[in-house]
């Protein structure tokens, strides 16, 4: 009887058909491919994300107002303390008043002109040094920067005239003010003081650089003939633009979030403005009487405006926070500033200084394995038993010592789809989908999820949802949703399936238009899975946002012609693994919202689904590229957009990808486990 | 000299593409549908998209692969398929090679296209991995289970 390798030598003797005539005379159909819009929109990334951007999905640029989307607080962004300069020195406050408090910065001079880096870790700011013998009248300006409590100062500048610094959005560049003859010019610099140039000339007065929330254009105050007005440049200072051109003062322009200009001015009656970037819309939105001491910095989340001012009264200046959709202002300092206020954004998180990677012990957990997760303190291995039947096993393993804790048989055969998802730890117990053998019938399943529970070990439920296999679950308000392979016999497409935790009752069975998907997250109150495109290559992959209280199934296009199937939630965001970088897309706005460089070289690409996400970012591993075995360990920090290579091995060819609190997990297929433990 | 225009240049390494590799890509495509006239038809459609997309691919060979899976998977859904064993029934090919299209027309399509991309066409498991849009592991995880399934069906020696 003729073996498998026979049956295919001789199915390579079939010939096949001379078709070049009809291909080139063919009239080839429509075959539906990104447009070249999205191609554009391609690819999203993180370096637009920098800290002001995180949790702002709603951004877009450029566009009218019509089509303008309001910031709102993001998860990740949010309001930190409110710095500002009062006799020299800096000063903290929180946004409430309390805690105000004064910073040791050991710097040669008074501070003055503070703007925070995107993150919130550090921030940037102008020091006059005391005048000294040949000094110029004010004395001389540099550009230091400290981190947030005030050590570790570094001086950024050696010109002795370089002052009102302003972080650009990416965390990668400042732009500041220089004098220059008789005027003054808006340079930038990158974020270590290196590579200064100036962006204006001429002889009028360019001062306090303000940065668009995507770092592409920079307002400033011009004072030309004794008037000041605003202008817009792009960041390369091409494209000048005078805004306004009221012939009363306007000073001191702050980009918001949400891409108005707040200014203060000293028309009828003076105090703080709003316009668009294109000088349109201009509207009062707190008269002040105290322009000379107005100064004004926006919230991180774009809602509330602090500024400084003695409102009037001509002394005492204090910082208040305007909160413009409810028109109140609050006072929240008891002492004058000269400078600020500059408000700290807060990434949500810790953000981890420096990551380090140590390839450490790879060991045998079992045959055939399916998928790694880690909680509860153990990580958890799904396998097949082996036999190519129906049934598995779920190891338990102590992360410090790679003991075995426990293995436990489950009926489920668990699922070996790309990413290795298929478990999930919610509370005191595990989850885990995959297939049970369908009663009644010989070589189907059907899609099943059991709970284990983590205290004891055992298999408390064991629930049958029909189809034909779990491929992935996740969690959503505590009730667990499976993404459910259809039944081939019927019909080829999946299904995302709801289910009563307690119960086991199918609350929700949606259904999917790809007949090929891997994984399921949620984010932002939606389900998220990407579907392939028909039939069995991923060709035109569209992201499906599913709102899980009606079942409503909203497509996008995946912006690119290759994608890792596998999402992953960082810090409750769904991010997307393009071939040129990880692009975050928005399930509640149906949208790859940011359009901006590419983070990925050539040789940065995931090799595959094992693909985890932590408070430092989101790990993968990249490919070889001599086209080699060897595994990058690749982080992506989707903050900067940054991507580090923190360890190549060569051990295994990777399932799943697991993070606990100090190591990665990476599953082997072949049953090994590696263990990377992070510094 | 004049260059010759960049289309021209692209439809021969296109043509050279298919001289080289379209009788493979027809016989693979044959094997995942059952169906000659799907085959067919899927091979001349791929071919005729590259071949108008131009310089717009950037490694046609890949494209072309994948495209041409896409449309035979396509195409199998539409038509209301009749069994394989008939549809092949005409067609001249040796009795093993015959069971063997039967027999994979038994497997889940994700197995059977990872099967055919690597036995009958002669791909690594990386390679099929990114024409299929998996991953390598999955990929070796479908070719275990389709080929286990193959010899059961066909019931063929493990050899």
């Amino acid at each position: 009887m003729a073996d498998l390798d026979e049956r295919f030598r001789s199915f390579s003797r079939t010939r096949s058909p001379d078709l070049w005539r009809d291909i080139d005379q063919r009239e080839p159909g429509p075959v539906r491919t990104p447009s070249a819009r999205h191609r554009a929109l391609a690819i999203a990334i993180a370096f637009l994300v920098a800290a002001v951007g995180v949790g702002v999905a709603a951004i877009t640029f450029g566009g009218s107002k019509a089509d303008r989307t309001v910031a709102e607080p993001g998860p990740v962004v949010a309001n930190g303390d409110i710095a500002f300069v009062s006799d020299g020195t800096a000063w903290m406050v929180q946004p409430d008043g309390s805690a105000q408090g004064k910073l040791t910065i050991d710097v040669p001079g008074s501070v003055g002109g503070l703007s925070w880096s995107p993150d919130g870790t550090r921030f940037v700011f102008d020091v006059n040094s005391f005048p000294v013998k040949g000094a110029p009248k004010g004395g001389y300006y540099d550009i230091y920067a400290a981190n947030a409590d005030g050590s570790n100062v570094v001086r950024l500048t050696h010109v002795r005239d370089a002052r009102l610094p302003a972080w650009s959005p990416d965390g990668t560049r400042i732009a500041y003010t220089r004098q220059d003859g008789d005027g003054s010019q808006i340079y930038v610099m990158n974020a270590d003081g290196s590579a200064a140039v100036a962006l204006t000339n001429g002889s009028a007065f360019n001062v306090r650089p303000s940065w668009s929330p995507d770092g592409s254009r920079i307002a400033f105050e011009s004072v030309a003939e004794g008037n000041a007005d605003v202008y817009v440049m792009s960041a390369d200072g091409s494209g000048l633009t005078r805004i306004t051109t009221d012939p009363a003062g306007d000073y001191d322009p702050v980009w918001s979030l949400d891409g108005d200009i707040a200014f203060a001015s000293d028309r009828s009656p003076s105090g703080i403005y709003v316009m668009r970037p294109d000088g349109s819309g201009v509207r009062l939105v707190e008269p002040d009487g105290d322009i000379a001491n107005l100064n004004l910095g926006w919230s991180p989340d774009g809602r509330l405006l602090a500024f400084s001012s003695s409102r009037g009264s001509g002394f005492a200046r204090a910082v208040y926070v305007l909160d413009i959709s409810s028109n109140t202002v609050t006072q929240v300092t008891d002492r004058g500033p000269i400078w600020g206020p500059s408000w700290q954004p807060i990434v949500e998180g810790e953000i981890a200084p420096a990551v380090t990677a140590t390839v450490g012990e790879t060991f045998s957990v079992g045959e055939d394995v399916r998928s790694v997760v880690y909680g509860a303190g153990s990580v958890w291995v799904a396998a097949s038993n082996g036999d190519g039947g129906f049934g598995g096993q779920i190891v338990r393993i102590d992360p410090e010592t790679h003991e075995v804790q426990a293995e436990i048989p489950v009926d489920v055969i668990p699922t070996w789809e790309v990413g290795g998802g298929a478990m999930v730890v919610e509370g005191d117990s595990l989850w885990v989908t995959g297939g049970l053998d369908a009663p009644g019938s010989t070589g189907t399943s059907d899609a099943a999820v059991i709970r284990i529970d983590t205290a004891t070990n055992d298999v408390a439920e064991t629930f049958d949802l029909g189809g034909e296999m779990g491929a992935d679950l996740t969690f959503l308000d505590g009730e667990p949703w499976v993404l459910v392979f259809g039944d081939e016999t019927v019909d080829h497409r999946m299904e995302v399936v709801g289910v009563d935790p307690a119960t086991g009752h199918i609350t929700a069975r949606i259904p999917l238009e790809t007949g090929w998907a891997h994984s399921i997250v949620a984010a932002d109150g939606r389900l998220v899975v990407l579907e392939s495109g028909a039939g069995a290559t991923n060709l035109d992959g569209v992201a499906a946002a599913i709102d899980p209280e009606t079942g409503a199934v909203a497509r996008t296009p995946i912006p690119s012609d290759t994608f890792v199937p596998t999402p992953v939630v960082w810090r409750g965001q769904a991010w997307v693994g393009l071939v040129v970088g990880f692009a975050h897309f928005d399930p509640l706005r149906d949208a790859f919202p940011y359009e901006g460089p590419t983070s990925f070289g050539a040789e940065d690409r995931p090799c595959c689904g094992a693909i985890a996400a932590d408070n430092r970012g989101i790990w993968f591993l990249g490919v070889d590229p001599d086209g080699g075995s060897d595994r990058r360990l690749t982080l992506f920090d989707p903050v900067t957009g940054e991507v580090a290579i923190l360890a190549t091995f060569d051990e295994g060819e990777p399932v799943a990808m697991a993070v606990s609190p100090d190591s990665l997990w990476i599953l082997n297929y072949g049953g090994t486990l590696t263990r990377i433990e992070l510094g | 000299m004049e260059r010759a225009p960049a289309g021209v240049s692209r439809s021969s390494e296109i043509e050279r593409l298919y001289r080289e590799g379209g009788d493979r890509m027809w016989r693979a495509i044959l094997a995942f549908s059952g169906d000659p006239e799907v085959a067919s038809d899927a091979v001349a459609e791929a071919f005729a998209q590259v071949l108008r997309r131009g310089d717009g691919v950037e490694d046609p060979e890949r494209w072309v692969w994948r495209a041409a899976f896409r449309i035979a998977s396509g195409d199998l859904r539409e038509r209301r398929r009749r069994p394989v064993a008939e549809t092949i029934e005409t067609y001249e090919m040796e009795e093993p090679a015959r069971d063997l299209v039967v027999a994979l027309s038994e497997l889940s399509e994700k197995q059977r296209a990872s099967v055919v991309l690597h036995d009958a066409a002669g791909y690594p498991a990386k390679e099929v991995a990114r024409i299929v849009g998996s991953t390598e592991a999955a990929v070796r995880v479908h070719l275990m289970r389709g080929r286990r399934r193959l010899r059961e069906l066909l019931k063929d020696d493990d050899g």
